[in-house]
């Protein structure tokens, strides 16, 4: 009777472990690290072919990991749905241990993360310069975005705004030579464009926003923009042409915006609503002389 | 009561199987499946099965007025109840379901260097109450068929001032 109490509590004991935890008893120790890092590698590609975030993904990046805790690139896809799904806590030890083990590729990685997903401008321009620094005589590409466009936005949304147009004008400058300005990023001009109208040096802006415009599906937000700059300039016909373009094409969805975040800048409906609202004022006062003379 | 030896012999079984405990992922990352917080017992997702992230779809999920008028909303409304030292990020993470409606709510708090922090609780209930009356979302779509999904709204507090409401 005590041998069928000990067997089953035995048992008993097995399948509360089982539920609770998962078990494994894979050991890579007989591989060569070679091996172990190829092997890793491989699973880290058969991850990536699956849903992102989804449980076998993560199973395989986890395994990736075991096998070569040095796989510095599944560490930080193993960060990134924590990142998207709002769990920073997490995203941030992932990330953290990425970093530790090969910085040279993902520091910049993590300066667009805090760039665009916790607007820390300040935080954000610590790794791209450190990022630099380790990748000297080279303009780095985190997200495939130049690191100096990166460095630029981080200075705007800090108010720097001469260094903003410095690294902006760095950036123009080296893609067009590298590959032409057909294949510039036209939103550098909104930024540049905004940063002339913060400092009062409006024809600056007109030329900045003119110039984005003329790329092949501009942007709505050069056209508000210049409609707000003709409205500081009480020219009310162009403001109204531009305002009306530029609806259009907001209403085409054909404007500045972020995926999985907010677009610096980004503009709205309700900004659109706003200035034509102000244009009806404007030019209801240039009428009501003309009427009265 | 298990008696010490049994647990003695199940540790040498497992030792000698060379057993290890490893992270057992059994759904997707971010899918909230029990709300912690007070919650509307009526919500219910409409497909339990599958809970998209907000981004999947030609259209990703947002409130239906639009990212201004939520900003808007908060920043007009938000309260630090004269704390003025906090500095951090709050998330209140949810599922919308394919009506637009928000429920089972999930809050998480970490501080500006990401680790796990608590806020003053008068804060964090008065902006879990704003985000409760949100009612109004655009879920994913996929070819005009509309689907749950999870969502997460993240306040940036700066020295107990609201500074950006996240993504």
């Amino acid at each position: 009777m005590s041998c069928l109490r000990f067997c089953l509590s035995i048992i008993l004991v097995c399948i509360a472990l089982q539920s609770c935890v998962k078990l494994s008893n894979e050991r890579y120790n007989r591989l060569t690290i070679d091996e172990r890092r190829a092997l890793s590698a491989e699973y880290t590609q058969l991850a990536k072919r699956l849903e992102m975030g989804s449980a076998k993904n993560m199973q395989l990046l986890d395994k990736a990991v075991r096998i070569n805790p040095k796989n510095d690139l599944a560490w930080r896809e193993l960060s990134l749905p924590y990142l998207y799904a709002g769990m920073y806590e997490e995203w941030n030890q992932h990330i953290v241990k990425a970093i530790e083990l090969n910085a040279q590729a993902w520091q910049a990685w993590r300066g667009y993360d805090r760039l665009f997903f916790f607007r820390d401008y300040a935080g954000a321009l610590f790794d791209l310069d450190a990022s630099d620094t380790l990748t000297r005589n080279q303009v780095d590409y985190p997200q495939n975005i130049s690191v100096d466009y990166l460095r630029g936005l981080c200075y705007f949304g800090l108010k720097d705004y001469d260094k903003s147009v410095e690294y902006f004008q760095s950036f123009v400058q080296d893609e067009t030579i590298k590959l032409g300005e057909g294949y510039l990023d036209e939103s550098v001009f909104i930024y540049l464009g905004l940063i002339a109208i913060r400092q009062n040096k409006l024809k600056t802006a007109i030329g900045y926003f003119q110039r984005g415009n003329k790329f092949e599906e501009s942007f709505a937000d050069f056209n508000f923009h210049l409609a707000k700059v003709y409205c500081i300039l009480d020219e009310t016909e162009l403001a109204q042409k531009e305002l009306d373009i530029a609806r259009n094409k907001f209403e085409d969805n054909n404007r500045l915006r972020g995926y999985r975040f907010e677009a610096i800048e980004q503009i709205y409906l309700s900004d659109i609503d706003a200035l034509q609202e102000q244009l009806d004022v404007s030019t209801q006062l240039q009428e009501k002389p003309n009427n009265q003379s | 009561m298990v008696p010490r030896i049994t647990i003695f012999i199940l540790l040498s079984f497992f030792i000698s199987c060379d057993y290890y405990i490893v992270k057992d992922y059994k759904e997707h990352v971010g899918l909230i499946s029990k709300s912690e917080e007070s919650d509307n017992p009526d919500f219910n997702p409409c497909f339990k099965e599958k809970i998209f992230p907000y981004y999947y779809g030609r259209q990703t999920a947002e409130y239906a007025k639009g990212k201004d008028v939520l900003s808007n909303y908060f920043h007009e409304h938000y309260k630090n109840f004269g704390n003025t030292h906090e500095s951090g990020f709050i998330t209140f993470r949810f599922i919308i379901n394919c009506k637009g409606e928000a429920g089972n709510y999930e809050i998480r708090q970490v501080g500006l260097d990401f680790k796990k922090k608590s806020f003053n609780r008068e804060t964090v209930d008065y902006l879990f109450s704003l985000v409760k009356t949100l009612q109004d979302w655009n879920t994913v779509e996929f070819f005009g068929d509309k689907y749950d999904c999870f969502y997460h709204l993240t306040f940036k507090i700066t020295n107990g001032e609201l500074l950006e409401i996240l993504p």
